[in-house]
């Protein structure tokens, strides 16, 4: 027993767990950049047609023989995909949904025929049986170490050490096979043994997890560490790191619902994709849309602004009646966005409310607006000088850019058009 | 052969059920595969495991229509999932749908394990909507499979036009009025159904096989779509028929509990698959020699 209160070989299941979903993590990054992830779904299927060819030709249940028959069946698979995509005859996802379906449902057959009175039912094949490794071990030095644990790590080490031996074609062949076969490098031979790699990987790992749920484990953490890097590397990285935080997380919690550990694993992987796509900080969903609301407040503000100005301007020359807020809210867009910008305003103190509730620019804010209104005015001057745009077309595409012109900006064009007022004579402020 | 099909009102009503759903699945698969979302079927179909398993915690029933409902609904909350993150995000169409596909077939497991260990009654054959076997289908099944065969039917029957469209032109489509994210929910939401009337008999990993291989066959005769929309029921309904046949022609002895009637379906749709791949007269293999063999 140990700080978690986990028996040796629930450890053991955790661990044959992680290097599964590492051993599964890495080849997924390049399925799913090389658009194909369906096609784990295809192999993972067509296995089971696999094994039980493989136990109708030899009549034995020993493993060797039927994971061969299951690799066998996933080359089948790859090659007739890769073919048909060269054919043209179909689109690869309909030969895909039309082999790896047949595939299954002739696995199906046999094993319900044959293979009936032996306890191998597609059942288990769907489950996988992670909970059972430890079953099944073999003594080394004095440590009974789960075989699929010694099996899955062989596969993650030639994983690890192919892909770093072969990165940069792996990569050329991945985003770009026409430049590939340009620079020399055998793009259909690349991409032919990496899904062998990929075939390998499945066999391997569905006597762990079952037969769809090693789907997950090759999809999820790819997409959700695509969320969270932008460089290959730390995609890859991140997406083995987020295959090795599901497996103890998915095992505590089918411990405690009582459902497969595989299952499990999938859902947690889903829930981690899901925290990735919404939480990411650059391209998170909730993210993207803080961002967007932030962008929205900024824009109503400096509209706030520019009306406080304008109403300035004009009260130095004839009596105005006050602005209110009142007044703000219906002249913008969202009476909310309207309020909480003016808040916003008043907390930064470019706004003052008077007692009788009328809005006043403070020297701060002035400052704010007359930048507001300076690249505001120049654009006018720019688009009627330059594109000759007549003087009512020049307001709406102005009130769109003055939020975008920084300072520099400002100073080329004033530069460029060298005057003081804009075309309706106002004054350019400065 | 008609002595053992014919003899009992429930085996022909079988067999015209299974044969009404291939038709069905054939029309609506074909629509999907034009619009090259043949695989949004496989999603669905494994995404109504969970919701399978949801109505059936809810209600504590077996009645199928009741946990059909649970299939439609998570089915196209899949589909909704892998479009809104197709058009949200950057992930592909292939990956999202493997995401959604994956993690909500890993619900319906670890729910229908759930199931099985809980006292809940009654529970029996929850287990045979993943793979699918005609022969636990009860009468009150039937009438909801035929039922929702012929309203799948009518529906593609009477939206043909605009479901052409949407294949073909949806832009062109939206112009004339059509809205195409309107027509899409409807060819999710027959999508669905078709799945969820097929659990029984076929399945939830094989249903997807009657959505793309009939239309992937009649794809390979014709250009014409609605020959290739005749082509694809016929098809549909002759793989159902044969396969049904064959499961129960075969009988069930104490040491062979016969061969499951979803994959035997399968396995003779993909037979047709076969010749037609072979001899289809406007893009199969021979015929690609014959034309075109020289200039390649």
């Amino acid at each position: 027993m140990n700080a978690l209160g986990l028996a040796p070989e629930e450890l053991w299941v955790i661990a044959t767990c992680m290097v599964c979903g590492l051993a599964c993590a890495i080849p997924g990054v390049f399925l799913m950049l090389s658009r194909s992830s369906l096609l784990a779904d295809g192999i993972a299927h067509a296995t089971l047609a696999g094994i039980g060819m493989a136990f109708l030709i030899f009549k034995s249940r020993n493993p060797a023989l039927l994971t061969a028959g299951a690799f066998f069946a996933g080359l089948i698979t790859v090659f007739f995909i890769v073919g048909i995509q060269k054919t043209r005859v179909l689109k690869p996802d309909t030969a895909l949904g039309v082999v790896f379906t047949s595939l299954f449902a002739l696995g199906v057959v046999i094993i319900s025929t044959v293979a009936h009175d032996v306890d191998l039912d597609p059942g288990c094949v769907l489950y996988g049986l992670a909970e059972f490794v430890p079953f099944d071990s073999r003594n080394i030095y004095g440590i009974e170490v789960p075989k699929a644990f010694l099996s899955l790590t062989t596969v993650l080490c030639l994983t690890v050490i192919g892909y770093t031996l072969f990165w940069k074609e792996l990569v050329i062949t991945t985003f770009d096979p026409v430049v590939a076969k340009i620079q020399g490098v055998p793009a259909l031979a690349v991409r032919l043994i990496f899904l062998v790699s990929v075939t390998i990987t499945v066999v391997v790992s569905f006597e762990v997890v079952g037969s769809i749920l090693v789907v997950a484990l090759l999809v999820a953490p790819a997409i959700g560490a695509s969320m969270l890097s932008r460089s290959l590397i730390g995609i890859t990285l991140l997406s083995g790191f987020l295959a090795v935080v599901a497996a103890p997380i998915g095992y505590l919690s089918a411990l405690h619902t009582n459902t497969p550990v595989a299952s499990m694993m999938g859902i947690t992987l889903g829930i981690l994709c899901a925290l990735a796509i919404t939480l990411a900080p650059s391209r998170g969903l909730a993210s993207l849309a803080i961002r967007r609301a932030l962008l929205r407040l900024r824009i109503t503000e400096d509209d706030i602004l520019g009306i406080l100005f304008r109403w300035h301007e004009a009260s130095s020359k004839i009596p105005t009646i006050p602005i209110k807020p009142t007044f703000i809210k219906s002249a913008l867009q969202s009476k909310t966005r309207a309020s909480i910008a003016l808040r916003t305003l008043q907390w930064k103190g470019s706004i003052l409310v008077a007692r009788d509730s009328s809005l006043r620019l403070t020297e701060q804010g002035l400052v704010e607006a007359k930048a507001l209104i300076r690249s505001h005015r120049l654009w006018e001057t720019y688009l009627a000088k330059h594109l000759g745009l007549a003087p009512d077309h020049l307001h709406d595409p102005s009130e769109r850019t003055e939020h975008y012109i920084g300072r520099a900006l400002a100073r080329d064009i004033a530069e460029e058009v060298a005057s003081d007022t804009d075309p309706h004579g106002r004054d350019i402020p400065s | 052969m008609n002595l053992l099909l014919l003899d009992s009102y429930n085996s022909r009503i079988v067999l015209v059920s299974t044969m009404l759903l291939g038709m069905a699945s054939g029309i609506v698969g074909l629509f999907t595969l034009l619009r090259r979302r043949s695989l949004i079927g496989d999603c669905v179909a494994h995404a109504s495991l969970p919701g399978i398993c949801t109505a059936f915690l809810m209600f504590h029933t077996r009645d199928f229509f009741v946990l059909s409902l649970g299939a439609i609904f998570s089915g196209l909350l899949s589909a909704w999932l892998v479009s809104a993150l197709c058009a949200r995000t950057k992930i592909k169409e292939d990956a999202a749908t493997a995401l959604a596909l994956s993690t909500f077939f890993a619900g319906g497991l670890a729910l229908s394990k759930m199931i099985q260990t809980s006292p809940i009654g009654n529970k029996a054959g929850i287990e045979s909507y993943i793979f699918g076997n005609a022969s636990t289908i009860i009468q009150q099944d039937l009438y909801v499979i035929v039922g929702v065969s012929l309203f799948c039917i009518s529906v593609i029957g009477l939206m043909f036009k605009e479901f052409v469209i949407l294949c073909f032109d949806q832009n062109f489509g939206a112009s004339q009025g059509f809205s195409p994210l309107l027509l899409d929910l409807i060819l999710m939401t027959i999508l669905c159904f078709c799945t969820a009337a097929g659990l029984p008999a076929v399945g939830a990993v094989l249903i997807v096989a009657l959505l793309i291989i009939p239309p992937a066959s009649a794809r390979l005769w014709t250009d014409n779509i609605r020959y290739m929309a005749a082509l694809s029921a016929l098809f549909g309904m002759l793989s159902a028929l044969i396969g049904t046949a064959i499961s129960a022609l075969i009988p069930s002895s104490p040491s062979f509990s016969g061969l499951p009637t979803g994959p035997l379906i399968v396995l003779t749709a993909a037979c047709f698959f076969i010749v037609s791949l072979l001899f289809g007269t406007s893009h199969g293999l021979l015929h690609r020699l014959n034309t075109k063999g020289g200039m390649r």
